[in-house]
């Protein structure tokens, strides 16, 4: 019996999960240390480098495709850049946390955050169901917790309600991994591949119910009613994370599934309900969008949308368009990050400036916050000059190549409708400021929070001018 | 194959009388059901190793933790004031739970005559549980979970981790927050003035 | 790519000027005569720089997959006219403008005639998109900060919106069949395909929607009114070309067949704008909404013309697609003049105007008769080969509608002069004071370049014929 079977390349597969789970105890023994009054920035600042160390240590392995732990955990470029969209993710919130957090719990609540990255960084890289499983629940747990982190009546709604609908879809999961595993006999991806399984009932069972626990995490359509919910309870920071992080998550999870885990001509079977409920999304997202007056629930309802649109970009199942899906997330990741810290860096002391009303007037007393915001909403709304308008052109010549035109078409009338809506937040803040909804405690500028904006900003416009894809996405599977 | 119906149908109705019963003790009994019955189930795949784990870890530990936990809460609290009068009303349940999860474990122990297993993996003789190369062994089951599922494993450690330092989290004082030394003086202080003048917010 | 003695690199240069400069100009001190004074500078520079850029062609890679495109500048024959007239007619509006936060409006109106350089600088279909969709921004900040109406603005932008994604559709599908975007003002294959058609349609739909053409002008009239007259000069004068240019270098060049299977459709479309501009103009109360729908009538002329693909309709619609643009800038500002020192631009308020301003009803009446297609004015030179060529390709029944429209002209027109400068005196009305100098110069070229075109056809028409080859 080998007592050790595995050797370094294994260890240093996971060597950006192990990064963040040591960072996260840092900052706990840190805060157990250190004065109240510098463990804010103090938990913080361990936290970032903790991220920067896992972002390097992810990069290293861009284009070493490797399945270490049995398969369980496959590197390649395709883990390494959804590694760093989550690290992108966690160091933009934890910025915003900085800013913003209650500093009572700032520490338990970096450490969460660097826990729940785990997760999301294992789902990046995840081949094997259990692994699957384990880092979805690994991110949810953490994020359930991290909702309710506020003193707020709504924070503890969203937190119970995210728990108990969150549950259930990863009740589907399992009830669909359990069906696949029975059906395959193996939970190895590299498994369900096998041509034979797609005469199997259970197969087709599992895989739907698969789905169903996947379309619940991103919050497809008739599985979304708990995103705006969510979103607008949970503090702003923790919304920004899960906005970018649970999404970029899933999707890795979704893309794995859909390129190499599926027998050869069941793709476009399997996969039909899926691309119907984008198409869903996309539409209802963006109808639902127009009614509201929270920046939260706005940015919701858009996220339900934008997953729409990358799903798009994936429907043909061509290498190309999984490009274009990862380039369109980085942009969204961009686009979202930087709204969030837009309305971060607003913010009262004790009131979010999430509510629509707080940007009236905004271009007048903070002009760069308005102009960068402005150009947030240009950008998920897909206007130039930002990487929304290439990132919907390639998605659609992607949908046009590929046979999903329809998607495109549908893509395009979302489009039509969001408008208003996004527009709607540029007109509150370039409109004079009303008299009644006198937004008093502007907090002084807040130079984390800036900082944000600011390479946010630079990364929606940059990636226009220079639209890298990641060229070694593929093969997610050895 | 009728087994693993009656389990079943078992198992289903005790999570649904869970979820629905209005009292948490009847929860709580409902639970232990599930998780005998549970049990069962793990037995007739002749994964024994899980079943007596099943049995030892939720219904033993976790389930009496719950039950302390609801005592704890609800003392004082209507069913408990109300008295013995409400108690013969639990007994059928009790000696259902009793019966089924003594006839499963008796039946499962001793060979499963009436239990077949319903998958049946092909190559893996069924025999004693502790000798490796058995289906469901634990020593296959110990060497699988720190070789093959190894990573897996570590990962349930951190989601432990995660989940009591969220509850501390959540459940954390509630006291307001006091960034100096200074500012904590200025907060006794509000508080004794507050006392003084008699005020009992 | 040398800076010294390198002209090509001009192209990027007219495009980033005016961008960079309106960008910098929200970071300078809100004064408002710095920013007029900076403003015009920076309109004259870019004019400038259009000027030497006639041949330049500049580009860098964009994107390899899944269609190759670059960010290719440099003007077509067509496109370079349209932004020496884009510069000529910012150049007025800047200096014309006089607005309360005026700083900002001239910075939006630098950062529009940017974008629009671009779109007319543009040789790669993406880019053209990319320029197209950020031309509306500024226009929709200008509706917002200073129209009257907020609806407007939304009006304007879902509607020009919804053409901008149908056209980024279309590009998207175009560069997928076609290998490349990089296409614009090159001699290409056409289009073929299945796809053709629908890309036709996108594309036409965009383009009718900008330019705009009955049934979809109803974001316009109220654009025109109530956007400030210096925007509207530069929107109704070149914005609004936008969408036959397209039809000219991307329509024409690389769907001919469509073109010419929808040419029926097209012209009837022309037709009826062409029509119900010229009645809807005839009975309108307010002067700018007057001037809307003539707007309106002119280029359903164009889009006629263009329909046609008759090569001296053409030659007629690019001089009438100049000569519209020179003609409609100077009756916009003068009538934002009027409205400015007047406080109305209803016409049976205002009245007796020449007695006390004989320098503005000067200028607006060489401008009116110009849109009415007098003979010694530009107008007339671009309506006259335009029905030409119209008829010589066989479209007897659109001559004849365009002939009633021309007399309709006629009558708007002259309604619109007597009713606001003519006639006796209006006691009430506040402010009588003729342009000043700077108002004056600032419709001035405007007025010399619809004079000198009417005297002398032949230099332009010489100049235009190269261009629509």
């Amino acid at each position: 019996m080998i007592l050790n079977p595995f050797g370094t390349a294994d260890w240093m597969a996971i060597a950006p999960i192990v990064a963040l789970a040591i960072a996260s105890l840092l900052v706990l023994l840190a805060d157990l240390v250190a004065r109240p009054a510098i463990s804010r920035y103090g938990a913080v600042a361990i936290g970032l480098l903790g991220t920067a160390a896992a972002a390097v240590l992810a990069a290293m392995q861009y284009g070493h495709v490797y399945a270490a732990f049995f398969g369980g955990f496959v590197t390649g470029g395709f883990t390494t850049v959804f590694e760093e969209i989550v690290a992108i993710a966690l160091a933009g919130s934890l910025a915003l946390y900085a800013t913003l957090g209650d500093p009572k719990r700032i520490g338990g609540t970096v450490a969460l955050m660097l826990w729940g990255s785990c997760g999301a960084m294992l789902m990046a890289g995840a081949a094997n169901l259990m692994t699957i499983f384990l880092g979805l629940e690994l991110l949810s747990l953490a994020l359930y917790c991290l909702c309710g982190m506020v003193d707020r009546r709504g924070a503890r709604e969203s937190a119970l309600k995210y728990l108990i609908l969150s549950s259930t879809a990863s009740g589907f999961l399992l009830f669909g991994m359990a069906l696949l595993f029975g059906a395959s006999g193996s939970v190895l991806l590299a498994d369900l591949a096998r041509p034979q399984l797609a005469a199997n009932p259970l197969f087709w069972m599992g895989s739907g119910l698969f789905l169903i626990g996947l379309a619940f995490k991103m919050s497809l359509v008739p599985f979304h009613a708990w995103a705006p919910d969510v979103y607008e309870g949970a503090p702003l920071p923790v919304t920004a994370y899960m906005s970018v992080a649970t999404k970029a998550a899933t999707l890795a999870v979704f893309a794995r599934v859909l390129y190499a885990a599926l027998p050869a001509g069941t793709a476009s079977h399997v996969m039909l309900p899926v691309w119907i409920v984008a198409g869903i999304s996309m539409i209802a997202g963006n109808v639902g969008m127009l009614a509201q007056h929270d920046l939260k629930r706005l940015l919701a309802y858009s996220g339900i949308a934008q997953v729409g649109y990358i799903l798009t970009a994936m429907a043909g199942g061509s290498a190309l368009g999984l490009r274009y899906a990862i380039y369109y997330l980085v942009a969204y990741t961009f686009m979202n990050l930087g709204a969030f810290a837009v309305a971060t860096a607003i913010s009262g002391e004790h009131e979010e400036g999430a509510r629509l009303v707080s940007y009236a007037g905004l271009a007048r007393r903070r002009p760069w916050l308005a102009a960068a915001m402005t150009f947030f909403m240009l950008a998920l709304a897909g206007m130039p000059p930002t990487a929304g308008f290439l990132g919907k052109i390639l998605i659609l010549a992607t949908s046009a190549d590929s046979g999903y035109a329809w998607l495109g078409g549908l893509l395009v009338a979302g489009t039509a409708i969001s408008l208003y809506a996004y527009a709607k937040v540029v007109r509150a803040m370039y409109l004079p400021q009303s008299g009644d909804h006198h937004v008093a405690d502007l907090r002084p500028i807040a130079p984390l929070a800036w900082i944000s904006v600011t390479l946010c900003l630079i990364g929606v416009i940059a990636m226009t001018f220079y639209p890298l894809t990641p060229s070694n996405v593929l093969p997610l599977l050895r | 194959m009728i087994a693993f119906w009656i389990v079943g149908a078992i198992v289903v109705a005790s999570a649904v009388w869970t979820v629905t019963a209005r009292k948490p003790v009847y929860s709580v009994v409902g639970l232990l059901i599930n998780f005998a019955a549970l049990a069962a189930l793990y037995l007739s795949l002749s994964a024994e190793f899980l079943a007596v784990i099943q049995i030892i870890v939720y219904s033993g530990a976790i389930l009496i933790l719950f039950l302390f936990v609801i005592a704890l809460l609800s003392s004082g609290v209507a069913p408990f004031a109300q008295g013995p009068n409400r108690l013969p009303r639990i007994v059928v349940p009790a000696v259902a739970i009793v019966a089924v999860a003594l006839v499963g474990l008796v039946a499962g122990i001793n060979g499963a005559a009436i239990l077949t297993p319903s998958v049946s993996p092909s190559g893996s003789p069924l025999g004693p549980v502790g000798s490796a190369g058995v289906f469901g062994s634990v020593a296959d089951f110990g060497k699988a979970l720190f070789t093959t599922h190894l990573l897996p494993f570590e990962v349930t450690a951190l989601i432990l981790m995660v989940a009591v330092i969220g509850v501390v989290m959540l459940a954390g004082d509630q006291t307001p927050y006091v960034g100096s030394s200074k500012q904590a003086a200025r907060v006794e202080r509000q508080a004794r003035e507050a006392i003084l003048r008699g005020g009992d917010r | 790519m040398r800076l010294r003695g390198d002209v090509n690199v001009l192209a990027p240069i007219a495009i980033l000027l005016p961008l960079v400069a309106g960008a910098l100009l929200f970071v300078l001190p809100d004064d408002p005569r710095l920013g007029k004074i900076y403003g015009t500078l920076v309109a004259f520079a870019t004019l400038v720089v259009v000027l030497l850029a006639r041949h330049a062609d500049w580009s860098v890679r964009w994107l390899a997959r899944p269609f190759t495109a670059a960010f290719h500048v440099g003007p077509t024959p067509i496109g370079w006219w349209l932004a020496l007239l884009l510069g000529l007619c910012t150049l007025c509006a800047v200096a014309a403008t006089n607005l309360p936060r005026q700083r900002s409006f001239v910075a939006q109106l630098l950062l529009l005639e940017g974008t629009m350089i671009g779109l007319f600088f543009a040789r790669d279909l993406l880019l053209f998109a990319f320029f197209w969709d950020a031309m509306l921004i500024p226009v929709f900040f200008v509706l917002l900060g200073w129209g009257s109406h907020p609806a407007t603005a939304w009006r304007y932008f879902i509607y020009n919106f919804a053409g901008g994604l149908l056209l980024l559709f279309a590009t998207a599908a175009f560069g997928v069949i076609y290998g490349s975007t990089d296409v614009i003002g090159q001699s290409g294959a056409p289009l073929i395909g299945a796809w053709a058609p629908w890309i036709f349609a996108g594309f036409a739909l965009a383009f009718l929607v900008k330019t705009p053409v009955w049934p979809l002008h109803t974001w316009m009239p109220a654009t025109y009114a109530d956007a400030p007259s210096p925007l509207v000069a530069v929107v109704s004068a070149v914005q609004s070309k936008a969408g036959l240019y397209g039809f000219l270098v991307i329509g024409l060049a690389y769907l001919p067949t469509y073109v010419a299977r929808f040419a029926p459709e097209l012209v009837v479309l022309g037709a009826i704008s062409l029509l119900y501009g010229a009645t809807v103009a005839l009975v309108q109360p307010d002067t700018k909404r007057v001037v809307a729908y003539s707007s309106l009538s002119h280029l359903g002329l164009i889009a006629i013309a263009i329909a046609t693909r008759n090569p001296l309709a053409l030659q007629g619609a690019l001089v009438y697609i100049v000569a519209h643009g020179l003609f409609s800038t100077a009756l916009f500002l003068i009538l934002g003049y009027v409205e400015e020192r007047e406080g109305t631009r209803s016409l049976i308020r205002l009245g007796g105007l020449g007695h006390a301003n004989p320098r503005l009803t000067g200028a607006f009446t060489i401008a009116a008769l110009a849109a009415l297609g007098l003979p010694g004015l530009a107008g007339f030179v671009g309506e006259i080969v335009i029905l030409s060529g119209v008829y010589q390709a066989g479209w007897t029944w659109a001559v004849i509608v365009a002939l009633i429209a021309i007399v309709l002209a006629s009558a708007y027109m002259l309604r619109l002069l007597q009713d606001a400068m003519n006639g006796p005196v209006v006691d009430d009305l506040p402010v009588r004071r003729d342009l000043t100098w700077i108002e004056g110069l600032a419709v001035a070229p405007l007025l010399i370049a619809l004079l000198a075109i009417g005297i002398q056809p032949h230099a332009i028409m010489a100049a235009i014929a190269g261009a629509v080859r």
